[in-house]
């Protein structure tokens, strides 16, 4: 049951009306129906791994009562803190990278030529295990360092990790935004929920219209690259940045749109990325609580920017190294991972990693040269790092390099049905171009209503026409 | 509340009418699917010798060219479950039925669709539309012919807009005609179609039983017609370049299955050498010539075993 599924909407519709029926009632009874309906939700997709996350639940949350019950005893506080963390990190730890670590060790060994007998393990990897675990932390530390209090209601704390919309692939929401949230009564606003049917519009069609269809083009060409010309594979690895975009953000939009109409507002988590002028502009609007999760609870505790450079570059170096692995067990990731730690390093050193806080081209609608140069530059190199991202191995992803600078750098295999979705793409970029001052593209302030209705109409048309190209959502691996 | 309900609903009404009301006319454009059905209930009773597969078949045989009442019923892409759901469909009329040819080329015994499954799996709501192929009720996008799109349909429907005649490829006896019109002539870069046709692990495949329980239904359903598996013959970048450990594992379930029944025979013409470069459409699909010299092949094998 995906986002983009029947089933998932008929699920949405019999909850909606539940769930505001309880309106007049209790909150309480709402959570308490979230849980069920999150817990449903969890188990119908893959119910083998649901026993962890009851385990990070429980354990995050009575350590919260914990800290509490010991709030002048130090020693104590940072027991229970440390072995809450060492729970929750040991289970992501241990049904992440066990095998990846195994044979990182087995191949190390043979590097060294010993030969070793190590079996890797067959452990399946539990769906949404990477957010649940960092909601939970997140929630940990803010209570140790009694940034929030500790909730007593065990029924939204529950609510809040196992939440159906942010399960499989975020966004990673904090205590301080959704907790709080559900432990306060929601009302149902007639324009919230409007402008949140319009943002599950727009995330359908980046992910149903544009995501699905590049994977066509994307999927071919990585499944085979060494029959592949250098232009086709730089054009897969374009329509990946493209697919990837669609895939998760559109995903994102769908989860916060659904939010809204059941009275909650989630985390912000894209902002037009690929109009960014430089890396750190970019990673401040791609995956935006992840990167905050890192800076809060990683980057910051190790010094943050308030130390010198060399310790500034160790630290960026460490947040990238980490959210490569994050990503998924494969030594793509890490290097992914590194790789825009490197991009990083002439922005540290020139001290402009801070700039770029603005929004693009405010109040224009043309963009300066300038700012056309620094998009492009940084759109392609955001795509030489998802061609290592999605490449299967280090020595796939080396290939693809070597074959996009020398083989028929110039030959793309291409067909008019290509021609389409990338039409299509450019339109999407286009209407969030106008719109990129706005939380989503649909989301209209000023527009006349027959406008309104209409391009929700057409969008609406395009998603229907363009469903049944069914595609897994990439983040939902990880 | 009420507003909101009240404002979804009637978008929701005026999409599905504006919707509604196209495919209905999406539907009046005929296409081989329609075309094809409407053939076979006309002509059923007479039908001698039918024709079932995929598109090596489709554009590989061509039934003026026997000497008996046939008619080519295969479908691109088409698995053994449709041809079989369609020979069902039509089974109980078929009172002169000798003989049935179903295509076995090197991916069919791997070949299955299942509702919103991926690669050629959209076709299944052709077979819902027109054949009544039965899907889940939740299967929405199998429903429609304006759902589940593909820039193929675009450009079908652009051509029946500015020709209603032109976007048929099946004759009156369901043969396919005009591939090239459509096609690239694939001759030696057939990488990625051979790719497509390789199936990793073949040998542990689950849809191998699965199809090879179709056939022996089909065979064991037909006692008194001859059941002929027919290998279509294809070009040398094809046949040499295809992983050749699934090629003869397809080509040993064939001849055990034709092993098992006395009505049923294996044609292997994979490789044969009378069909030269002029007989290819490309490299695993044949070009009118050569739909004309297998069927001619083959119609005389029949009155052979006949």
């Amino acid at each position: 049951m995906d986002f983009t599924s029947v089933s998932f909407f008929l699920f949405i519709i019999v909850l909606f009306f539940l769930y505001w029926l309880f309106e007049k009632k209790s909150y309480k009874i709402q959570n308490a129906l979230i849980v069920i309906a999150s817990c449903f939700f969890y188990c119908l997709m893959d119910w083998r791994c649901f026993g962890l996350i009851v385990i990070t639940t429980l354990s995050s949350y009575y350590s919260g009562l914990l800290l509490e019950r010991h709030s002048s005893d130090i020693r104590k506080r940072k027991l229970i803190h440390w072995l809450n963390i060492i729970i929750n990190v040991s289970i992501l730890a241990f049904f992440k990278y066990c095998n990846f670590f195994i044979d990182s060790f087995v191949n190390l060994l043979n590097v060294f030529g010993c030969t070793t007998d190590f079996v890797t393990l067959n452990i399946i990897l539990p769906l949404g295990i990477s957010f649940y675990t960092f909601k939970a932390i997140s929630y940990s530390i803010d209570v140790y360092n009694r940034k929030i209090n500790p909730t007593h209601d065990l029924i939204a704390f529950t609510a809040f990790i196992t939440f159906f919309l942010e399960i499989t692939a975020g966004p990673i929401d904090r205590a301080t935004n959704l907790l709080s949230q559900l432990e306060t009564k929601r009302f149902f606003k007639y324009d919230v929920a409007l402008n949140g049917v319009r943002q599950i519009l727009w995330g359908l069609f980046k992910k149903i219209v544009i995501a699905n269809n590049c994977a066509l083009y994307v999927n071919s060409a990585f499944a085979n690259p060494a029959d592949k010309t250098g232009g086709t594979l730089a054009l897969a690895g374009i329509l990946f940045t493209i697919q990837i975009y669609g895939d998760f953000s559109g995903y994102t939009d769908i989860a916060i749109g659904v939010g809204k109409l059941f009275g909650f507002n989630l985390t912000k988590n894209f902002n037009y990325p690929y109009l960014s002028r430089n890396i750190a502009e970019f990673w401040r609007k791609w995956h935006i609580s992840l990167t905050s999760w890192f800076r809060d609870y990683i980057y910051i505790p190790l010094g943050g920017s308030r130390c010198s450079k060399w310790k500034i570059i160790r630290n960026t170096f460490i947040v990238y190294l980490v959210s490569g692995l994050w990503h998924g067990a494969n030594w793509t990731f890490v290097i992914w991972g590194l790789y825009h730690a490197c991009l990083f390093l002439p922005l540290i050193l020139t001290g402009r990693n801070k700039k770029y806080k603005d929004t693009i081209a405010d109040g224009k609608y043309i963009l300066t040269w300038k700012e056309i140069g620094q998009i492009v530059c940084t759109f392609v190199l955001v795509t030489f790092g998802w061609i290592i991202f999605r490449a299967d191995s280090i020595e796939q992803a080396g290939l693809i390099f070597s074959k996009i600078f020398t083989y028929k750098p110039l030959s793309i295999d291409f067909t008019n049905e290509y021609a389409l979705y990338i039409l299509l793409s450019i339109i999407m970029f286009v209407v969030e171009w106008f719109q990129r001052k706005q939380e989503h593209a649909l989301c209209f302030t000023k527009s006349p209503k027959w406008i309104r209705i209409m391009v929700c109409f057409i969008v609406l048309l395009c998603i229907f026409a363009f469903w049944g190209n069914e595609q897994t959502f990439i983040y939902s691996q990880f | 509340m009420k507003r909101f309900l009240f404002n979804i609903l009637i978008f929701a009404c005026c999409f599905l009418c504006f919707v509604g009301t196209c495919e209905l006319l999406v539907r009046q454009i005929p296409n081989d699917y329609s075309v094809k059905k409407n053939l076979l209930e006309k002509k059923h009773s007479n039908i001698k010798i039918l024709c079932l597969g995929n598109s090596q078949m489709y554009f590989g045989i061509n039934p003026v060219f026997f000497n008996k009442t046939a008619f080519n019923a295969a479908h691109v892409s088409e698995p053994l479950q449709m041809s079989q759901f369609i020979l069902n469909k039509f089974d109980s009329g078929l009172d002169s039925l000798e003989t049935i040819i179903i295509s076995m080329s090197i991916f069919t015994p791997f070949s299955t669709w299942e509702p919103g499954g991926k690669g050629e799996a959209w076709r299944i709501k052709h077979y819902h539309i027109y054949y009544d192929y039965p899907i889940p009720w939740y299967d929405i996008e199998d429903r429609f012919e304006l759902s589940n799109l593909n820039y193929n349909n675009l450009i079908r429907w652009k051509k029946a807009l500015l020709n209603p005649n032109g976007i048929v490829y099946s004759d009156e006896m369901g043969f396919g005609h005009n591939y090239l019109q459509y096609h690239t002539r694939d001759w030696e870069n057939c990488s990625d179609a051979i790719r497509v046709h390789t199936t990793d692990n073949y040998s542990k495949s689950p849809n191998v039983e699965y199809n090879r329980q179709i056939l022996q239904q089909i065979i064991e359903k037909h006692p008194h017609a001859n059941i002929i598996l027919l290998t279509t013959p294809c070009w040398k970048t094809y046949t040499e370049n295809v992983d050749q450990g699934q090629r003869h594992y397809v080509e040993k379930i064939s001849s055990e299955i034709a092993d098992q029944y006395e009505n049923c025979i294996y044609m292997n013409l994979f490789e044969d050498s009378r069909f030269t470069a002029e007989d290819f459409a490309d490299a695993y699909h044949l070009s009118e010539a050569g739909a004309c010299k297998l069927t001619k092949i083959m119609n005389a094998f029949l009155n052979d075993i006949q």
